[in-house]
This record gives C-alpha cells, sequence and structure tokens, in this order.
C-alpha cells in the first residue's frame, strides 16, 4: 500500500499525471520511512544540477523540494552587441483563451525522479 | 481528433492528428524519440553516447544520427558565441539540450512524409504544428506560466513555424541569495521562442536561456526568431515582432 502510494506520488511529482516512468526507480519497500531529511544524488539537467531533499515527518513524505537545480550562466563569455535595441516590456498577466498546446519548460523532469529516487530510498532504509 | 501521450524521455510527449491517420503512423513517430532515447541518453549506461563517454566508442564510428546531432550542437555552439556547449566542465559531451527537438522534427517529418497535413507534435513543452486542428481553426500555443504551472500567460498562432521554451519552471532558494538578496530578483525564468521549426526554435531558446537577460537581445538580432522572455518580478520582454504571433487577450 505505502509503495503504491509513494511510486504514485512519484509519478505524479514528476509528470502531472498517472503515467509511466521509462527511468527505473528502486521500490520502495514496504518498511516504514524513517523520520529526518534526506538528500537526492545530484544529477545533470543539462544547464546544471538538480538535487532534490524529501522530509519524512511520522513516518510519512511531509516534503519534497528541489534544492539545486539550473541555474546556468556562463558569465566568462561575453557577446558584443553594438546597439542593444530597447525592447517592450510588460506585465505577465493569465490568459483565458483556450488552447491545444502548452509550451513551458521541463528540461529537468529526469534528473528530478532520480534524484528523488535516491533521497526516498534512504529513507527506506 | 486523435491525441495520444506517452512519457518517453523522461517526459510527456504529445502527437494529435486532425485527420484521418492509421495508428500505426503515430506509432511509428512515437517510436523515432524511444529510438533517439536509446541512442542519446546520458541516463542509459548502454546509449550511444554514453558508450562514447567512456571510450568504447571512437567518434568516427558513431552512427550517422550522432554526427547529425553533434554537428548541430557544434554549429549552436558558434552562432551562440559558446553560450550553448555540449561538452561538459568534465569532457563528457551531453546533446541533450538539442536531442528533443531533433527527434520532434524527425517525428514531423515522419508524419509529413506520411501524407498528413493537419497535426502537432509536442515533446516536454517544445512544440512544432502543422496545418490547422480539428475545427479548421488554427493551432493555438499557450505559454505556461513559470510561476503557476496551471496558469498560460500568452497565447500564440504559430502557423507552422516552431515553439521552444527554455528555463526553469521550480522557483526556489536561488532566487532569494540571502548574501545577495537584490542581485538574482530579476533571473530570468524562462524564454520561449518562435522559429522557423521546432528544430531552430529549440537550439536558440536553449542558448537564449544561458545568456541570462542578454538572452532576448540575441534572439531580436537573428531573422526569423522572435521570443518572450519571462523573469522573477513578472515581467516580461518581447522582441519586436513577437506580436505577429500573439492572440489578444480575451
Amino acid at each position: 500500500m505505502r509503495k503504491m502510494m509513494l511510486m504514485n506520488y512519484l509519478r505524479k511529482l514528476a509528470f502531472g499525471f498517472g503515467g509511466a516512468a521509462l527511468l527505473a526507480v528502486p521500490s520502495a519497500r514496504a518498511a516504514a520511512l524513517h523520520d529526518g531529511t534526506f538528500d537526492g544524488g545530484v544529477y545533470d539537467a543539462y544547464f546544471g544540477p538538480v538535487q532534490v531533499e524529501i522530509t519524512v515527518r511520522g513516518g510519512k513524505l511531509v516534503s519534497c523540494k528541489a534544492t539545486q537545480y539550473p541555474d546556468h550562466r556562463r558569465t566568462s563569455v561575453s557577446i558584443n552587441y553594438q546597439a542593444l535595441p530597447i525592447l517592450e516590456r510588460e506585465v505577465v498577466t493569465v490568459q483565458s483563451a483556450k488552447v491545444q498546446i502548452i509550451s513551458g519548460a521541463t528540461l529537468t523532469s529526469r534528473a528530478y525522479i532520480a534524484s528523488l529516487a535516491d533521497a526516498l530510498q534512504q529513507a527506506v532504509q | 481528433m486523435i491525441e495520444q501521450t506517452r512519457i518517453i524521455m523522461g517526459m510527456p510527449i504529445t502527437i494529435a492528428v486532425a485527420e484521418q491517420v492509421e495508428q500505426a503512423t503515430i506509432d511509428e513517430a512515437f517510436d523515432l524519440f524511444v529510438a533517439a532515447d536509446i541512442k542519446f541518453s546520458t541516463y542509459r549506461a548502454e546509449s550511444e553516447i554514453s558508450r562514447f563517454n567512456q571510450g568504447q566508442v571512437q567518434e568516427i564510428e558513431l552512427t550517422s544520427d550522432v554526427h547529425e546531432v553533434f554537428a548541430l550542437a557544434r554549429q549552436t555552439e558558434k552562432e551562440s558565441h559558446g553560450y550553448f556547449n555540449m561538452r561538459k566542465t568534465d569532457g563528457r559531451y551531453d546533446p541533450s539540450g538539442i536531442v528533443k527537438s531533433w527527434a520532434i522534427a524527425r517525428a514531423v517529418a515522419h508524419l509529413h512524409k506520411s501524407g498528413l497535413k493537419n497535426f502537432f507534435a509536442d515533446a516536454g513543452g517544445d512544440v512544432q504544428t502543422s496545418g490547422v486542428s480539428g475545427d479548421g481553426t488554427p493551432w493555438r500555443v499557450g505559454i505556461r506560466s513559470p510561476f503557476h504551472l496551471g496558469e498560460i500567460i500568452k497565447v500564440l498562432e504559430p502557423a507552422g513555424r516552431g515553439v521552444a521554451t527554455s528555463g526553469s519552471t521550480i522557483r526556489g532558494a536561488h532566487i532569494w541569495n540571502p548574501h545577495a538578496p537584490q542581485e538574482k530578483l530579476d533571473d530570468v525564468l524562462s524564454i520561449t521562442v518562435i522559429g522557423p521549426n521546432v528544430l531552430e526554435a529549440d537550439r536558440f531558446a536553449t542558448a537564449a536561456f544561458a545568456m541570462g537577460r542578454k538572452g532576448v537581445n540575441f534572439i531580436e538580432a537573428l531573422p526569423g526568431f522572435e521570443a518572450y522572455q519571462v523573469d522573477a518580478l513578472g515581467e516580461a520582454t518581447l522582441t519586436s515582432g513577437f506580436r505577429k504571433f500573439e492572440v489578444a487577450a480575451t
């Protein structure tokens, strides 16, 4: 039961719906989760490292957050812009129009799952 | 309309077709993503890229797909003045920044070759549309809010062009650096690029995001590309031709 819940939780976290992950997630045994805070490994997500930290309290997973994630800046490389045009700016506002497709960043999902799986494995050991 | 989603390469991939289509054609398009993952995943020890990184395969022995992706990565490195680089600091090669949209482009080419005109392919938020949607209206692409994943902040009609977003949708500690509280407040959270096709849009979105605030200026200087860049303050910067693709707020 706990295993099922953990797996479903993992999948929901990673994809927002019940899809099957291709990445091998170590099976969380039925043994109780140990209380504490556990850090997963650091995984590449192309722009940089992703690391997940989980907190278990009373045998339950109470929080799960990314403590490291891509924030990549190659400051050593400079670009020579001869004349930077002044570009239009606006405050972002929520739109309600119907769309069929959504574009957004999802670069880190696999690294995120890998690190989360690490952290969970530590919690059940 | 047929719309199917599968998880491949650690991300949801959706193919939708707004006309008569054989299931086999859709399966073949998905198989191209699976094949790309088997070759290029740095998370699979037996992938061609992993074996290359471990020195088990020399560059000259790589298959034509890997040569093609390496060539694209090197071209992007040059065009982005070095901001994009598939070589990690430890010397390993990781072209994942390009593989996703390269695979979408291959799937789209397969759908076209199969005689289809009205469809879209979406891999983890990078999108290529073709033709029109099921009710004959243009396909509409929303830009996801980096602040609230369930919301969209812009609606586009890309009219067959590619749309790709680079950035991080997870907000966390780095926005509020206790040692320099002011420094990161205006960080770029995401940049959405409209380009001639999804591969071009993604190549330049990836490079532009790595440039930070200058990313949108980099896109402004590229003919045939437009961008919408969102920062942590909730403000966006637009390239001068972006509005052409925007659907007015309702």
